[in-house]
């Protein structure tokens, strides 16, 4: 927790300073947890590399519009990955595409809720993931976490396409009510 | 409207992972634009996404120092840009501009039945992606789907068996649905709509591109 603010801190220091030992630091941080992670999606090594330096070239250069009441720096990271790789799979897939024309790129949303900040919503959302059913809990790693497809979750897990797809179906449903449970708790 | 017998929680969770087909990543995006129904439970999933990214193992990159210096030899302006593009008066949200352009003004309607016109995108990813624009007050044609069909309402609103959908709404037909929606009086009602086809996409980066719900 105390490693989040530190993050976000030297975030703002690139945003404000420019400030390179703040990104090296970042960059000797995320940029090889960016590839792990990607790999474990199913990425090649090289191809996971690209993307996660095309995160952190971002990073160096937008890092103004990270805003750490919104969230930690490894979920704006996480959501400049995921965007990466949509524009790349998209540019690879159709050639005709303008390499200027806005990539899919969603606007930024007006605040979700400005009295529940980055931190708390992490927890929250850990000890919802905690709480769902260990068959469940599985299932949204394999598909959320590891990304993979309905049939690939069948054929790695033995259970029935059907099962599968009911069982992720529920956990996610769960996985919400959780959340917001505890949000309702803490608005009283 | 949308509870969860209809798959949306696994929808929305797609769409914070990434790995749903591009055109529902966009209607995914331009829902949470025009409606403030699920911003937090896809701001959540993200946190969970963010937490997974920190606790990742780390794999070193091949060469460090160049990785490094590439970024800070670039002498590129910084950027401000990323500032929210302007809505244009058709209302078309951002998300949806890579796919439709900028505007939903002179595009290049076809009337499939009196009071309904379609525009195709083509098939995107395997999903044919499309606005309908129907007459308020006029049903949509009757039909079956093979496969998931995702609605979302950009202007007006439908009813169908499950429900009535205004603008900023998600309707998600399953397979097998016989689907007769009728819009609303008033307005005419403006959708974009991606059905999940059949074909099978991989590649380098591969496993993450299907059909929406795979
Ligand atoms: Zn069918
Ligand atoms: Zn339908």
């Amino acid at each position: 927790m105390v490693q989040t603010q530190y993050f976000s801190d030297l975030i703002v220091k690139v945003a404000v300073d420019r400030d390179k030992a703040a990104f090296v630091e970042l960059f000797d941080h995320f940029a090889p947890r960016l590839k792990g992670y990607l790999m474990k999606q199913g990425a090649d090594a090289a191809i996971a590399e690209e993307i996660a330096q095309d995160v952190m070239v971002t990073l160096w250069r937008k890092a103004n519009l990270f805003d750490p009441r919104k969230s930690s720096a490894s979920t704006w990271l996480f959501r400049v990955a995921r965007n990466r790789r949509i524009d790349r799979l998209r540019r690879q897939k159709t050639s005709e595409l303008d390499p200027d024309e806005p990539l899919l790129q969603p606007a930024p949303l007006p605040d979700v809720s400005e009295e529940m900040d980055a931190r708390l919503r992490e927890e929250r959302v850990r000890e919802a993931l905690g709480k769902l059913p260990e068959e469940q809990r599985e299932v949204v790693r394999l598909a959320f976490f590891l990304g993979q497809s309905h049939s690939e979750i069948s054929e790695s897990t033995g259970l029935p396409l059907g099962t599968v797809k009911s069982r992720i179906r529920l956990a996610f449903g769960r996985l919400r009510q959780l959340i917001e449970a505890d949000e309702a708790v803490d608005v009283d | 409207m949308e509870k969860n017998v209809t798959g949306m929680d696994e929808l929305l969770a797609g769409y914070a992972a990434g790995t749903l087909s591009y055109p529902a990543q966009a209607l995914v995006g331009a829902h949470l634009e025009l409606s403030d129904l699920n911003r937090g439970y896809v701001s959540s999933l993200e946190s969970l996404g963010g937490v997974s990214l920190g606790d990742a193992d780390p794999v070193a990159l091949s060469d460090r120092d160049t990785s490094l210096s590439a970024i800070f030899d670039d002498e590129t302006p910084f950027s401000n840009d990323n500032e929210p593009i302007a809505n244009d008066s058709t209302g078309l949200p951002q998300s949806l501009r890579s796919i439709v352009g900028n505007s939903m003004e002179g595009l290049p309607w076809k009337a499939l039945l009196p009071g309904v016109k379609e525009c195709k995108f083509g098939e995107i990813d395997g999903c044919a992606t499309s606005l309908l624009w129907v007459r308020a007050g006029r049903a949509m044609p009757s039909h079956t789907h093979h496969g998931t069909e995702l609605t979302l309402v950009l202007q007006g609103g439908f009813r169908d068996d499950d429900g009535h959908y205004v603008a900023g709404d998600v309707a998600f037909a399953d397979d097998d649905v016989d689907h007769k929606p009728i819009a609303d009086e008033g307005e005419d009602c403006i959708c974009f709509a991606v059905t999940a086809g059949r074909l099978e996409l991989t590649g380098p980066v591969g496993r993450w591109f299907a059909p929406f719900m795979r």
